[in-house]
Formats: structure tokens, sequence, C-alpha cells
């Protein structure tokens, strides 16, 4: 039997606990990064909830038009093969943005700011940023086409939801599952951030080992 | 001076304690919410690779004291978001014998979801299942199966092991 029927309760409980066995460790390093791009540190708990709720609502978009993808193809070999070109893209994209948000970030409060190699990196970054979404949405949107193994089996489940509205509404389900675990990594990373000296650089450390990992990922395929 | 919150930064440790907690309590779970024999999850993954057969290039026989079970996949290699059929054939003291409520289901160390197929009688009497699996993209190509099934009606299970390769 291919593609055991799976219910949208079925796509939101794998979105639940995946969300918390597999999201956490991957995606939180960009939950980080909506944080403290798109909310100032001193704008409130609100701002940094708000930018995360645009974020996973663009997120959950991106997941749903794949999913109406794979209901409309009726398989995830094609639609695989068709995106792996993006998303390899993406990641490519969004890990050098990690990695340059954590360079900056790690040398904006030192005194490698004042060095030409910190005034280089905040102008690449600078660069860099007005080419990726200035608003989380958009991003979301964007890292919603990261390469994601729970995301793979999330779309062949949905090929047999037999057409693109099933097909989007299972990974809109999916999506929403994953919201709980993300958003809690966005409020401990709210509530911690109150020490920011020492928290803020770990942060940045873990942003620079992913978005190096997730570069890797993209170029090699 | 800005005076330290120390309050919220308690509540920020324990969150993260919480999310912690309840990953590390996801990963060891069955990977099967459906309350099906125990996983292979968290049984498979964790299995050393010697004690596990691997049917990436040949077809493997696995002993169950006096049941032997014959594994077969292809087409191979096996490969990502393809179709790929698993085979099983029971037998003991020589002559066939149908596993009941026989289920395979297909893991790896990274959490991929729930991989869970029933099997179904083929035409040369063999139980089959055709999965289509996911490409981690870690790297990761190790994947682990399991067949769950009764046999006089008691649960039993086999464990397996594969390379999935990139499409």
């Amino acid at each position: 039997m291919l593609n055991p029927s799976v219910d949208l309760l079925g796509f939101l409980a794998l979105g639940f606990l995946g969300g918390f066995g597999h999201c956490v460790g991957m995606c939180a390093p960009f939950v980080l990064l909506v944080s403290r791009r798109f909310a100032a540190p001193d704008a409130g708990r609100a701002a940094a909830l708000g930018a995360q709720l645009w974020y996973t609502l663009g997120r959950v978009l991106t997941y749903a038009v794949l999913g109406a993808l794979a209901g409309l193809v009726g398989g995830v070999v094609e639609l695989a093969g068709s995106l792996v070109g993006l998303q390899r893209a993406a990641s490519v994209l969004a890990g050098t943005v990690l990695v340059l948000e954590a360079i900056v970030g790690l040398a904006g409060s030192g005194p490698l700011a004042r060095t030409k190699g910190g005034r280089l990196f905040a102008r690449v970054s600078a660069a860099l940023g007005r080419r990726v979404p200035g608003h989380p949405f958009g991003l979301g949107l964007l890292l919603g086409l990261l390469p994601c193994g729970l995301l793979y089996s999330a779309l062949i489940a949905a090929v047999s939801r037999g057409g693109p509205l099933g097909g989007a509404l299972a990974l809109l389900a999916f999506g929403l599952g994953t919201a709980p675990a993300l958003l809690g990594v966005s409020l401990a990373d709210d509530l911690l951030a109150r020490r920011r000296a020492l928290l803020d650089r770990l942060a940045r450390l873990f942003l620079l080992a992913m978005g190096a990992w997730f570069v890797w990922t993209g170029l090699r395929g | 001076m800005r005076r330290p919150r120390v309050a919220e930064t308690v509540l920020g440790l324990a969150v993260a304690v919480a999310i912690a907690a309840a990953s590390f309590a996801v990963r060891q779970r069955p990977a099967d919410p459906g309350g099906s024999p125990p996983s292979a999850a968290s049984a498979a993954a964790g299995a050393p690779a010697a004690d596990v057969p691997d049917v990436s290039r040949t077809d493997a026989t696995l002993d169950r004291g006096d049941l032997r079970i014959l594994v077969s996949a292809g087409p191979r290699p096996l490969l990502a978001f393809s179709r790929n059929r698993f085979r099983f054939r029971a037998e003991k003291g020589g002559a066939a014998v149908p596993l009941a409520d026989a289920v395979v289901s297909f893991t790896m160390t990274m959490p991929m979801g729930d991989h869970r197929h029933a099997l179904v009688l083929a035409t040369d009497g063999w139980q089959e299942a055709e999965a289509v699996l996911p490409l981690c993209p870690s790297g990761k190509r190790r994947w682990f199966g399991r067949l769950d099934f009764t046999l006089a009606g008691r649960a039993r299970s086999a464990r397996f092991a594969f390379d999935l390769a990139a499409p």
C-alpha cells in the first residue's frame, strides 16, 4: 500500500511532534534571525511575537502552495526534481544571511566593529539585506522553500489527498502544527535575551554554525 | 545601570528547558502514534548496524527462532522520492506462513515523520508494500525498516536496514 491516507489531524500532529523533534533543531536559527532582524531588542515581546507570526504565516503559505503542487502533480518525484535547484539556492542564500548576521553581530559590539574587516562585513551584510525580504512574511515565504526531510514526508503523504486543495489544506495543517515549537523557541529567546551579553553571543555562534551548515548543504546538493 | 530582570530570565530558561525536554521526549517516543507495537524509531534507529541485515544490495534472511523471513527490496539501487517495493516471505519448516496484521515502518536517525505501510499479498505469495521515502538534506542515507506482525496470536517484529540514494 502506497501513501496511506492521512487526515488533517494527522498532518497537524506530524507538524506538532516534528516541530519539537526536528524543527527546533533545524530551524531555530531562523527564528532567532527573525527576532533579531525584525524586532528591536527593546521593542517588547509583542513586537517579537508579531514578527514571528508574520514569518510563520509566510512559511505556512509556502508549505500550502507546495502541498497544492504535490496534490496537483500527484507525486513528489516530479515536484522534488523541479524544486531541487530552487531549494539549494534558498539554502545557500539563507545560510549566507545567517553567517553574515552572526559575524556582524559578534563583531558589532566589540573592537572588531571598528576594524576594516568589521566595516566590510557590515557593508556586505547591508548589501545582502537589501536582497532578502524586508518583512518577516516575505522571509517566511522564502524560507518555506528550504530543503527539509520532514516537509518532504508531509508532501509524500499529501499526494494521497487527491488534489491541489486537499494537498494545500494538508500542508497548511502541517505548517500550523510546527508553529508552537518554533514560537516557543522565539519566546524562550525573547525572555532569555534580557541577559543580552553572553546569551546573544552564544546565539550568534549558533547562527554562524547553522548558517555555514546551510551554505554547505545547498552547495553540496 | 539597568536592573537584571531575574524573573524573566528564569522564565526564559524554563521555556528553553521545556522545549528541550519536549524535543527529547518526542525523539524517544515511538514514531507510530497509532499505538502499534514498539516502533522502529527508537529501537531500529539506535540499533547497532551489525545486528541489522542490510538489504541495499542483496536480499536478506531474518531468522526468528523457527521462523525465517526472506526480505527483498527493489528496484535497486533504492532511491529517495521513488517507489521502492519491500517484499517479505515468512517460512516455517520450509512452508510459507502468512503474516497477520503485517506492517512495515521506516525510520532514520533524523526524525522524518511516519512512514508505515500495511503489507498486501502479492500474486506469488509474498507480502509486500510500496513506499516513497524522502531524502534527508543532512546527507544521511541510512534507513531502518521494521516489520511488525502477528503469528499464532503473538506480536513479533524483525528489523533490517538499507541505504537510500539520492534520485
